[in-house]
């Protein structure tokens, strides 16, 4: 049974990272319309800045999370003013896609470039003793990748639902053409949601990399994770990306138990895509936006 | 003749040219080597991209042999050429830059991991060039163009499995990655521990190559109560590992794979190496005192010396294998008078070649040359890779 319990556990650690990519780009996708697959690379990219920060300045792992929240919000407006914002007034979002696709390859390159092709980790928040509960064995890390899925979600619904600039972006993810009418400034709107979406790279990079190995290939896989997450969960919807994202986690671990690692991958993206094909709109989704 | 000596002239060469060797090391413009029409070898290698580990070792051992080959005069006194290029780690790219040689090199030495081994197969097959790949992980045909560096998988499994035996552990877990390479480690592993009477297999798990935490199949793993686990995963896949076994609680000795035999991978590791973290390695890796003869150590000696001369640093894994597959083409050219078709028949004569890595003796049927007696264990450490034992 603690076996059992193992494998969900650790699925749902895999999920907390998918979630928080999802959540990334449905921040995106709802205000702007934008899917963001860049977005797996940026998680990357901030833990390998953190993994930097901590070796070369001697900075404790836990001091690099909010340092990195900081780099990554302003960095992701910033990209999104340079790069982003630019090509959308030209492109329709079907090739928005391909700019994205051509950002995660742009930030493999650099971290091959920065980082050469090793693998790359650094030592747990708080000590790399697991904490047994149960007979379960439960790294540390585990209940801060919760607390960062955790906090993003809460600061999100409280940024959207209680304050004037999220009702501005809610307005603006509604309908951009009333919104501005409304004298929402809706670029600007687009770039806070990008920013948001660089929080939550830089809280995802940062918490997983204590528990595993991060190198320039992993951009890709966790780009893929977080889109599905996105779309099951259905895109646009906060709460789908996170229950996309750790279904997505809680079946490859639980299928992982039983079968080949691979075998375990396909089948719970293969179950993800029934969800689709019985609810288009995916879990949380609403027609208008698989319309729209 | 006598194929110790018929084979290996530039060992008893290197002696007497020892000046005019130091002098091509050092970048003087000594040439010992006739000049005139080169004989060329292509060698193809991961330079970038997640082979490049591999890659850039190949590119210096592959150099040095060359060098060491021109101040010992040469291939029948013909200058010996090396035309390198890069396949980006892709098999596509590979094929690409074999085809930009076809026609200008006399053999082809490379790429560094099989896809691009595999996919450029039927252009040496096609072109009649000798192909020597630089991975352990292709399956050379017999009577084929193509060759495969390194020994066999399941010759590294046996070594391994025989080793543990006799240090008393019979009960292996077994954890490998969802790739080739880690599907045929698990198949040795299996068939090692099921020719071994009393060894047993205690657990197994496999995992994908961008895995982020194995603690489950680790804990699964435990649940048998393994003495020993083989992690058959190169890079970040091991290290996932690694860290994994300390957060179960999962602490007993462990194998891997002699993919991980390169410094910058131990250095990245080093604060989660299990203790102990053996590898089954060819003779390159091994302690001098376990060499079978002195023309052995005075090879691997100048090998060595040579190389950290050049680059300051130990050589790892990649400037072996291309070091000894660009002395086994260019024995093959000299033999076969430069003639590229006939290298293939001449290379498959060479027996009791001593390289760096092991001693070659190939045939039609065998491309690879190596075997079992040419492994060892070594043990990886926060400095390196320290010889433990386990020679016949």
């Amino acid at each position: 049974m603690s076996d059992y319990l193992q494998s969900i556990l650790g699925g749902l650690a895999d999920g907390c990272v998918y979630a928080l990519i999802a959540l990334g780009m449905s921040v995106i996708y709802s205000i702007s319309r934008i899917i963001s697959l860049a977005q797996g690379g940026f998680v990357v990219l901030a833990a390998l800045c953190a993994v930097s920060l901590q070796s070369g300045l001697g900075i404790s792992p836990l001091a690099t999370l909010p340092i990195m929240v900081v780099i990554f919000s302003v960095g992701m407006i910033g990209v999104a003013q340079i790069v982003i914002q630019p090509a959308a007034k030209r492109a329709t979002p079907e090739r928005l896609l391909l700019v994205t696709v051509g950002m995660l390859q742009a930030v493999g390159g650099l971290l091959l470039i920065g980082w050469g092709n090793l693998p790359y980790t650094m030592p747990a928040f708080t000590g790399d003793a697991p904490v047994k509960v149960a007979g379960l064995s439960l790294p540390t890390q585990y209940f801060w990748l919760a607390g960062a899925l955790a906090v993003s979600v809460l600061g999100l619904w409280l940024l959207l639902t209680k304050t004037d600039i999220g009702l501005a972006m809610r307005a603006t993810a509604s309908n951009p053409g009333a919104a501005a009418l409304q004298g929402i400034r809706v670029d600007r709107m687009r770039l806070i949601a990008f920013g948001l979406a660089g929080a939550m790279a830089a809280l995802a990079g940062t918490t997983i990399v204590p528990i595993t190995f991060l190198q320039f290939t992993t951009v890709t896989p966790y780009a893929v994770a977080g889109f599905i997450a996105a779309v099951v969960g259905g895109l646009g919807s906060n709460m789908g990306a996170v229950t996309g994202g750790l279904l997505l986690g809680l079946l490859q671990g639980v299928f992982g138990r039983y079968w080949n690692a691979d075998l375990a991958q396909l089948t719970a993206i293969a179950l993800l895509v029934a969800v689709l094909v019985i609810r288009p709109q995916g879990i949380f989704g609403t027609p208008e936006r698989v319309r729209r | 003749m006598s194929a110790m000596t018929a084979t290996r002239p530039r060992a008893r060469l290197f002696g007497p040219l020892g000046v005019a060797a130091a002098l091509a090391l050092s970048g003087c413009s000594a040439v010992a080597a006739a000049e005139g029409e080169a004989i060329r070898i292509g060698l193809i290698a991961s330079q970038t991209g997640p082979g490049s580990q591999l890659g850039i070792g190949e590119v210096r051992g592959a150099e040095l042999a060359v060098e060491q080959i021109n101040a010992d005069g040469g291939v029948n006194g013909q200058r010996l050429e090396l035309i390198t290029a890069d396949d980006q780690s892709n098999p596509s790219q590979a094929v690409l830059q074999a085809r930009k040689m076809l026609g200008r090199v006399d053999a082809f030495v490379g790429p560094s991991t099989s896809g691009p081994c595999k996919a450029i197969g039927p252009l040496a097959e096609s072109a009649q060039v000798v192909n020597y790949c630089l991975s352990p992980g292709l399956k050379p045909e017999p009577g084929g163009w193509q060759w495969s560096a390194s020994v066999a998988t399941h010759d590294l499994t046996s070594r391994l499995v025989d080793y543990w035996k006799s240090q008393g552990i019979t009960r292996i877990g077994l954890l490998t990655q969802t790739d080739s390479s880690g599907a045929e480690g698990a198949e040795s592993t299996k068939a090692a521990i099921d020719a071994v009477d009393g060894m047993e297999l205690a657990g197994e798990a496999t995992f994908s190559p961008d895995a982020v935490s194995v603690t489950a199949q680790l804990q699964q793993i435990a649940r048998h109560e393994p003495q020993a686990l083989v992690v058959w995963a190169t890079g970040a896949g091991a290290g996932v590992a690694f860290k994994g076994m300390g957060q179960v609680g999962l602490d007993v000795p462990v194998a891997t794979t002699d993919g991980n035999l390169t410094y910058a991978f131990v250095d990245r590791v080093q604060n989660f190496l299990p203790d102990p973290l053996l590898i089954p390695a060819t003779r390159d890796f091994w302690d001098p005192a376990e060499y079978p003869n002195d023309e052995v150590r005075e090879i691997e000696a100048n090998y060595h010396d040579a190389y950290v001369a050049a680059h300051g640093e130990q050589p790892d894994f990649g400037p072996g294998v291309a070091y000894d597959g660009v002395h086994l083409v260019a024995e093959a050219l000299e033999r076969a008078e430069g003639d590229a078709a006939q290298a293939r028949a001449e290379l498959e004569k060479i027996t009791d070649f001593d390289g760096v890595v092991g001693t070659y003796n190939f045939s039609r049927e065998d491309h690879r040359g190596l075997a079992e007696k040419d492994v060892a264990i070594v043990q990886a450490t926060k400095d390196g890779f320290e010889f433990i034992g386990g020679v016949e």
